[in-house]
């Protein structure tokens, strides 16, 4: 067993409900809020050199958030899990719940939920009372399944915590863009953090936080800004940090997307979850978000003074790669220098490669 | 002063040594197994005042021996530019990836792309069909310039176009018509690179498979413009290095004379 | 459209689709309020307006592939920074419209005034229409269809009822034109009449040897996709349909050694629908049925056609957005594909395995393994991309597919 597989299976064993949970942005309050710990499946690649299970399910031209995530499910068969939720994004991963449902057999019972977030505007006609309905069905499920109970304090405790959670999450991300932290650093810690419950996250990030304040800020010119549905292996980040790149901020559907807008309380979850979808972060994922996201991306620059991007990129995403070309336009003519990284299965022995072009492109930077 | 530039590829290695801006030795060698030994090997007998390595080998060098490091990305664009002062566009092919690469008028590189993991669009991709179809790979791009067009390779993927050149074999196809097959699926990923980077004439080719005649001569084609192709192309990246070195101990001439009083030997 | 057999209906095939092209580019040049939209849009909505017309990327796309021009349009998008791995027709179609129709045997499509996609037949399709979306400055509309793992639910109907509302108005708005809802209606019909003229067609490969390969149906799907809701496209279908039975009374097949009837599973592979019928052909192996062909009107996990009764058009289209396959799970597929063997005596099953569509195609590792352990229908899995060519192998598809004759060869002796 894997560390991460040691983790959640200790998780479990201390008698919590685990729910797994792909891609990033279901209703992690809601879910909470029921005493019930969601943890999004993703970020497996380090964890994982090979995913033969996955292999027998799915061709090698699914991405490896999804081969990994397979592999998880199946090698676990409900161990840590008590139940999987996910939601529609892509091609890739919508065909999934059944496959792991086969992959699984007739002998393990892994109770599975869609729930279904609109791809629409929250004003266009029927969207807010169709999201409405999903989020009633899904607490049904969650009730039942987990024998657990619905309440509206307990609702806006969680959101009060996801809220501390999000304000931390943002210092953390504050702390690399001053140097007083590397990225590498935070998004190993997010790594873990991912698969903790959140009692655990918000003290892990105040620790965090509280070590690296007293840092006095490196000096750096090659100022970065990375995007991608996840960030890179660890080795990988490191390469950027000893060829002088800093990565002062960052579009990494894992990371920033995910946390960087907080929405008030509402006492109603549709309502919550309404503004959440509404006013979240631009993400590729995220259809109706689409139409904000270079200017997302600009004030990312301009915050961070960052003035090169790196796209992280995973291949087969379509979602990142129809967006790509256009993005990589736009910020080109305002200056930006601009490189693609592809990332993939087997990583670790694409290491030489990856280093060329990251030297090459700190090379051109500081030229 | 002598500056060396060594270029570890990952099919083999180039060592340019100059002095006085005129290049007075330069070697070749396969990388093989133990690109460290062959490095050794390659530089035996040599002295140099300043050393710069550069291709995939040019870390483990560095750890081993007082070197400095650039990608090979710089490197060409050094090398291309010194040898054709003009150029702005650069593709260079080696053994196992092909880049290409955007200089300003100024000769910084403003864009570059490389090669995905796959080897199609590479000299190994070359070199793997010449045997597929028992030709000698210095001899490979004659070879396929005797053939007829008409022929085409449509697979980008290495396994799928042996496959495809078989079942061309099989149907009685001549051997050169396809190696021109071949070689025009090798310029179309090629001239992809190009086109993602911005096409500027002149355009300079560099790397060991610009020796080919037919890559030549089909880039050209389709390109509608003359390649510059160095008299040594695979020579390009140690000569870039060397350069580098050069213009490195120019800027440092007065700082730090002292320190260059004698050649250091190389003992691996 | 490559063609097979110059029928009467393949030649009036040509007719139509051509027309259909010239006749958008003409309306459009006239001002016509220009719709682009992804396949499963109901464009019997658009017939309710007086003067809009619609173009599907989709099918232009395969048109470009089956004309062999599909690898340089997907090199032209490569050029422009899009990743080879995106759906080779989305490559075919920027690579073309962003070289003002380059290499389009039509010239490429008049330019939208509004664009429409839906996000279950793939999502992809909405993050391709948004790359017009930004560059052109152009509306888009997505149409938010839940995905099928199971029947629609009424909530899921309504839902996506006052979205085609919704659509509407939007076209009201954007093109100053009256909605009325009586045209929209009889196209409805017309669509409908057609799905019916479309199944008697397909009936035909029931017939022992089939009366059709996959191959013509293939082809004769592309009006459905740019002439739905026209009388035109009923009549046509009625007389492929009838010129297919009559067909079948004179014992005329398309293999008429027929020892194999086989059942392809993924979209067309456009660039060797001639090369491949014709070499199975010289083997006695006919892929009478494809599960893509029987996308029109079926749904949700059965290939009969819808029945419309008690259903307002809205509702009725609402329904067909989960048509037969792509719109749904492994579970509703393999019982679709279930059918279609047993109502066709299907000896085997191709699954192509198509890198370009994500949706079709991962999920046929478990239902390859349904098909061949729980039903014991002999199975073999190739890789296709359904537009790009590169990604094909000929050589090795027909080693795969000959080995598949060669086990329904052994099925047979052990029987």
């Amino acid at each position: 067993m894997n560390a991460i597989q040691n983790q959640l299976e200790a998780l479990h064993s201390q008698g919590n409900k685990v729910l797994g949970c792909f891609p990033l942005y279901p209703p992690l309050e809601l879910i909470h809020s029921m005493g019930i710990v969601p943890v999004i499946l993703w970020g497996f690649k380090p964890f994982f050199s090979q995913v033969p299970l996955a292999d027998r399910h799915v061709q090698n031209y699914a991405c490896s958030v999804g081969r990994y995530l397979m592999e998880f499910v199946l090698q676990d068969k409900g161990k840590s899990l008590d139940g999987l939720l996910m939601y529609n994004a892509c091609d890739t991963l919508r065909n999934l719940p059944e496959i792991i449902q086969k992959g699984l057999g007739e002998e393990t019972v892994l109770p599975l939920h869609s729930f279904h977030i609109p791809a629409l505007s929250m004003d266009r006609s029927g969207a807010k009372e169709y999201l409405h309905d999903r989020l009633d069905e899904l607490i049904a499920w969650l009730e039942t399944t987990f024998s657990a109970k619905f309440s509206l304090e307990s609702f806006q405790h969680s959101v009060n915590l996801y809220g501390q959670l999000r304000q931390l999450m943002l210092k953390c991300q504050a702390l690399a863009g001053e140097g007083k932290a590397l990225f590498s650093e935070y998004a190993a810690l997010c790594e873990t953090l991912n698969f903790m419950p959140l009692e655990a996250q918000i003290p892990a990030l105040e620790k965090f936080c509280a070590q690296k304040e007293a840092n006095k800020p490196a000096p750096c010119n090659a100022r970065v800004l990375m995007s991608g549905i996840l960030p890179p292996l660890r080795e990988v980040l490191e390469i950027l940090e000893s060829a002088g790149l800093r990565i002062v901020a960052n579009d990494i559907a894992s990371m920033h997307r995910a946390w960087a807008y907080t929405p008030a309380f509402a006492d109603d979850p549709a309502a919550y979850y309404a503004d959440l979808y509404e006013n979240h972060f631009p993400c590729t994922t995220l259809l109706p978000t689409a139409d904000r996201r270079l200017a997302a991306l600009e004030s990312l620059l301009e915050n961070s003074q960052a003035r090169a991007w790196i796209f992280a990129g995973e291949k087969f995403c379509e979602h990142e790669y129809f967006e790509l070309p256009y993005v990589e336009k736009a910020l080109k003519a305002r200056g930006i220098s601009t490189l693609n990284l592809e990332f993939s299965l087997g990583d670790e022995q694409n290491l030489g490669a990856m280093k060329t072009r990251i030297e090459a492109f700190a090379e051109i930077m500081n030229d | 002063m002598v500056f060396a530039g060594l270029d570890i590829g990952s099919r083999s290695m180039e060592l340019v040594l100059l002095h006085e801006g005129q290049v007075v030795e330069w070697r070749k060698s396969d990388t093989g197994y133990d690109p460290l030994g062959q490095a050794a090997g390659i530089m035996e007998g040599l002295s140099w005042d300043s050393l710069v390595a550069t291709g995939y080998g040019r870390k483990l060098l560095a750890q081993n021996v007082e070197a400095t490091v650039i990608t090979e990305i710089q490197a060409h664009a050094i090398g291309a530019r010194h040898l054709f002062p003009d150029c702005r566009t650069i593709l260079d092919i080696g053994g196992q990836d092909s880049k290409a690469m955007a200089l300003l008028p100024n000769g910084k590189i403003s864009r570059f792309e490389m090669n995905d993991r796959c080897a199609a669009g590479t000299g190994k991709f070359l070199e793997f069909m010449a045997s597929g179809l028992s030709q000698p790979l210095d001899e490979f791009g004659a070879f396929a310039l005797s053939g007829q067009p008409g022929v085409s390779i449509n697979s980008m993927c290495t396994v799928f176009a042996e496959t495809e050149a078989t079942s061309l074999m099989a149907k009685g196809c001549q051997a050169n018509d396809i190696a021109l097959a071949l070689h025009h699926s090798v310029v179309r990923r090629s001239l992809s690179m190009l086109k993602r980077v911005g096409l500027n004439p002149p355009v300079v080719f560099t790397g060991g498979v610009a020796r080919n005649p037919c890559m030549v001569r089909l880039l050209e084609q389709d390109l509608a413009t003359k390649l510059q192709v160095p008299e040594q192309p695979e020579m390009t990246g140690a000569l870039g290095a060397a350069l580098y070195g050069a213009s490195k101990a120019e800027a440092h001439l007065t700082a730090s004379s002292a320190d260059h009083a004698a050649g250091r030997p190389y003992r691996g | 459209m490559a063609q097979f057999n110059k029928t009467d209906s393949g030649k009036r095939l040509t007719r139509l689709i051509t027309n259909g092209y010239m006749d958008n580019i003409v309306k459009a040049q006239e001002g016509a309020f220009v719709v682009w939209v992804a396949i499963i849009v109901p464009t019997e909505i658009f017939a309710g307006f007086e003067n809009v017309i619609y173009s599907v990327p989709e099918s232009h796309s395969a048109l470009c592939a089956g004309k062999g021009v599909g690898v340089p349009l997907c090199e032209k998008a490569e050029n422009l920074g899009y990743s080879m791995d995106l759906c080779s027709y989305a490559r075919i179609d920027l690579g073309c419209h962003f070289n003002q129709g380059a290499d389009s045997p039509t010239g490429g499509l008049p330019k939208p005034d509004l664009l429409v996609s839906n996000n279950n037949n793939c999502t992809l399709l909405a993050k391709w229409f948004d790359v017009y979306h930004r560059e052109w400055n152009i509306p888009h509309f997505v149409l938010d269809i839940p995905f099928c793992y199971q029947a629609q639910k009424t909530r899921d109907m309504n839902y996506i009822v006052s979205q085609f509302q919704d659509l509407i108005r939007t076209i009201e708005q954007l093109s100053g034109q009256t909605f009325n809802p009586g045209k929209m209606a009889e196209a409805w019909n017309h669509s409908a009449q057609a799905t019916l003229h479309w199944r008697r067609f397909l009936k035909a490969s029931q017939n022992k040897p089939s009366g059709i390969t996959a191959f013509d149906s293939f082809v004769q799907m592309a009006p459905t996709l740019t002439m739905r809701g026209t009388p035109e496209l009923a009549e046509h279908y009625r007389l492929l349909a009838d010129e297919a039975e009559e067909r079948v009374a004179r014992c005329e097949f398309p293999v008429p050694n027929e020892k194999y009837r086989l059942l392809w599973d993924n979209i067309a592979p456009w660039h060797q629908l001639r090369k491949m019928s014709t070499r199975l052909k010289e083997l006695d192996a006919n892929i009478i049925s494809a599960t893509y062909t029987y996308c029109i009107g079926s749904l949700e996990g059965s290939l009969d056609p819808l029945e419309f009764v008690n259903l307002s058009p809205l509702e009725g289209m609402a329904r067909v957005q989960n048509f037969t396959i792509c719109p749904h799970g492994l579970q509703l597929r393999g019982q679709a594909m279930k059918q279609a063997i047993e109502d066709m005596g299907i000896d085997g099953v191709v699954f192509a395995s198509n890198r370009s569509c994500k949706v079709y195609s991962l999920m046929q590792m478990d239902q390859q393994r349904y098909i061949q352990e729980e039903l014991g229908v002999p199975t073999v899995m190739i890789d296709v991309d359904h537009a790009d060519a590169r990604k094909y192998s000929e050589e090795t598809a027909f080693v795969r597919m000959e080995a598949l004759l060669e086990s329904i060869d052994h099925a047979r002796g052990q029987a």
